[in-house]
């Protein structure tokens, strides 16, 4: 941007303010005065609005500043070079402010990829070697964070937009069969839609920022491999964002199975072979897989439990088959009346809901259900003598958080976690 | 299915209780199973328990695992980004899922932690969202993160049971009163998830890659 206007270089002034402001509200002026005059003009502040497209770095050329600085509009007009931008970038922005690996990679991107116009080092705007040599000067010197970024490849959203910088790299960088855009034109068109989340010298997410990286020094090297990094639609890299979830995506035959639950207990209680039902399927389960190693379960419980039963005025199911149906009656009996039998409900082992009955267990399992001791109910006790709720209270009946009852009434119903 | 229990029954299969292996690693609903895979610590692959139930023509499930957790300062769900959980549901009385409901955890790049859920009754496509909030689908909700743990039972009153052969349940000892455990809570239309059938069966896994 090359101004000789007095007018339009307090425009251009104000234009600088308002680029580097949102960044440094606060010291704006004392950038302009300290980092381009030095102690010349410190008594001059009605003037050195000028002085920030004036007087960038020109450390020879401003010994008057002091009391003549709304002249220099027209006294030091430098245009800017690959060489004095590198020396100001190299000494102001190092470290994690560093915007080239090298004085040398800087030459070579000012000259041949970034291919920037001069401009002049009084620029504060434009995508111009001259204005990344004022930002890297003295904005730079006192906020390198800030204001390195500006004077990078990238331009930082000052030095040129980031897509006039983008349409212009990868028009020289990503040519022929590497081409990224027929038109700059359509290169404008596509970039309006990159975000523009990013940070000057991003390599990663779907930003303009990062397609700039890419297409700059990488594609410059290796147009071939890079240049798709750098499109409308990257192959990689600058893709996603750093909020997205990265899920697996392996098919779900991939996985080993872990886990298996249907009816509460069942696996638990019930099944001596935990590995091998873990690893089968409801339909191992109606095959019969599992059906001994129940009955020999529930023969245990009553050989130690009926006398107990019997002995609390409870009639316990009976582990022979009396009514000849060829299962032990506390496997075949009816959980209620014309309903499920038990081995119907363990096998398969799953949740059975029937939407058009009333909710709660066996019917599905409700939060609140004492599931325990329905089980124990009707694994342990006659079914034509006792209801499937007969045991129920053997254990606790409610869960333990009751201030605001066991369960939320609204989802999610589960309550808040415990605290130490 | 009857039929198959039956048949296998009739042909002598009926063992002898004798020594029962289930009884030295029996705990509550399926906390801690398979023992030989948990290893009794909190593992994101071990289920804990599965509700199901309708009401409203909404179809509610809730899968908790992790758990039973004590409770700890800061403490946060127990999630794997390696671990598959399947919510399986037959509507049509074969024993085989017609709905495939799989729900994986994964970080992002600030280290947060997000839930997805692919194959949810109703929904065209997956969705997704962090942790610790609801999650709207179209007409499908989903809930995960660290909640009281809802299970209530006296698992060392069973366990004694077990051992000694005598009935020592106390109903006033809650195994898992003040304990947490990770849960995903997912609603659903009952419509949708029953579809051309009548009657739901449902199921859960885990799986590890």
């Amino acid at each position: 941007m090359k101004i000789t206007n007095p007018s339009l270089i307090l425009l251009a002034a104000s234009l600088a303010f308002s680029a580097c402001s949102d960044d440094d509200s606060n010291t704006p002026t004392v950038f302009n005065n300290a980092s381009n005059n030095g102690t010349n003009n410190t008594t001059n502040n009605s003037n050195n609005s000028n002085n920030a497209t004036n007087n960038s770095n020109n450390g020879t050329n401003n010994s008057n500043n002091g009391t003549n600085n709304s002249n220099n509009g027209t006294n030091n007009e430098v245009a800017g070079t690959c060489s004095d931008y590198c020396d100001t970038i190299t000494q102001n922005c190092s470290g994690e402010n560093a915007q080239f690996p090298s004085r040398d990679a800087c030459i070579d991107y000012c000259e041949n990829i970034g291919a920037w116009d001069a401009g002049l080092t009084s620029d504060t705007e434009g995508n111009t070697i001259g204005c990344r040599t004022y930002h890297a000067g003295g904005p730079a010197s006192a906020d390198p964070a800030t204001h390195c970024g500006h004077a990078g490849p990238s331009g930082g959203g000052v030095c040129g937009s980031y897509c006039e910088n983008y349409c212009q790299l990868t028009a020289n960088t990503c040519t022929g069969a590497n081409a990224l855009y027929a038109s700059e034109a359509e290169c404008a068109t596509a970039c309006a839609g990159f975000p523009s989340t990013g940070a000057p010298g991003d390599s990663e997410y779907d930003t303009v920022q990062c397609r700039i990286y890419h297409a700059g020094a990488p594609a410059a090297a290796d147009p071939g491999l890079h240049c798709s990094h750098a499109g409308e639609t990257p192959d990689m890299f600058c893709i996603g964002q750093p909020t997205d979830f990265r899920f697996r995506t392996d098919a779900p035959s991939a996985y080993t199975r872990v886990d298996r639950m249907g009816m509460p207990a069942v696996s638990t209680a019930l099944i001596a072979s935990k590995d091998a039902y873990n690893d089968d399927n409801p339909t191992d389960d109606v095959a019969g897989t599992y059906v001994s190693e129940i009955v020999a379960t529930l023969n245990f419980l009553h050989g130690a439990l009926d006398t107990q039963l019997t002995g609390l005025s409870l009639t316990p199911c009976s582990m022979a088959d009396a009514n000849n149906d060829t299962l032990p009656d506390c496997v075949g009996q009816p959980v209620v009346a014309n309903g499920p039998t038990v081995a119907g409900l363990v096998l398969p082992d799953t949740l059975k809901i029937d939407p058009s009955a009333a909710a709660g267990f066996p019917n599905g399992r409700r939060l609140q259900d004492p599931v325990i001791d329905v089980t124990l109910s009707v694994i342990l006790l006659d079914m034509t003598v006792h209801g499937p709720t007969a045991l129920v209270g053997t254990n606790p009946t409610a869960n333990d958080l009751g201030v605001e009852g066991a369960f939320l009434t609204a989802f999610p119903y589960l309550h808040p976690p415990h605290t130490p | 299915m009857k039929r198959n229990v039956k048949m296998l029954l009739s042909a002598g299969a009926v063992i002898a209780a004798g020594s029962a292996a289930w009884l030295s690693s029996a705990t509550a609903a399926d906390h801690n199973d398979p023992p030989a895979r948990i290893g009794g610590n909190i593992d994101a692959a071990d289920i804990a328990d599965l509700y199901a139930w309708t009401s409203n023509n909404t179809l509610t499930m809730v899968l908790t695992f992790g758990g039973p957790a004590t409770p700890a300062a800061g403490q946060a769900g127990t999630y794997d980004a390696n671990v598959l959980y399947g919510i399986h549901i037959d509507n049509n009385g074969d024993n085989t899922a017609n709905t495939e409901i799989y729900v994986r955890f994964a970080q992002n790049d600030l280290g947060e932690w997000g839930v997805q859920l692919v194959g949810l009754p109703g929904e065209a496509g997956p969705i997704s969202g962090p942790v610790e909030g609801t999650i709207n689908g179209t007409t499908a909700k989903v809930w995960t993160g660290l909640r009281d743990d809802p299970f209530f039972f006296d698992l060392q009153g069973f366990q004694d049971t077990l051992q000694s052969g005598t009935l020592s349940f106390d109903n006033a000892r809650d195994s898992f009163a003040g304990r947490n455990v990770t849960a995903v809570v997912i609603e659903v239309p009952v419509a949708a998830a029953v579809g051309g059938g009548s009657n739901l069966s449902i199921w859960a896994t885990t799986a590890r890659i």
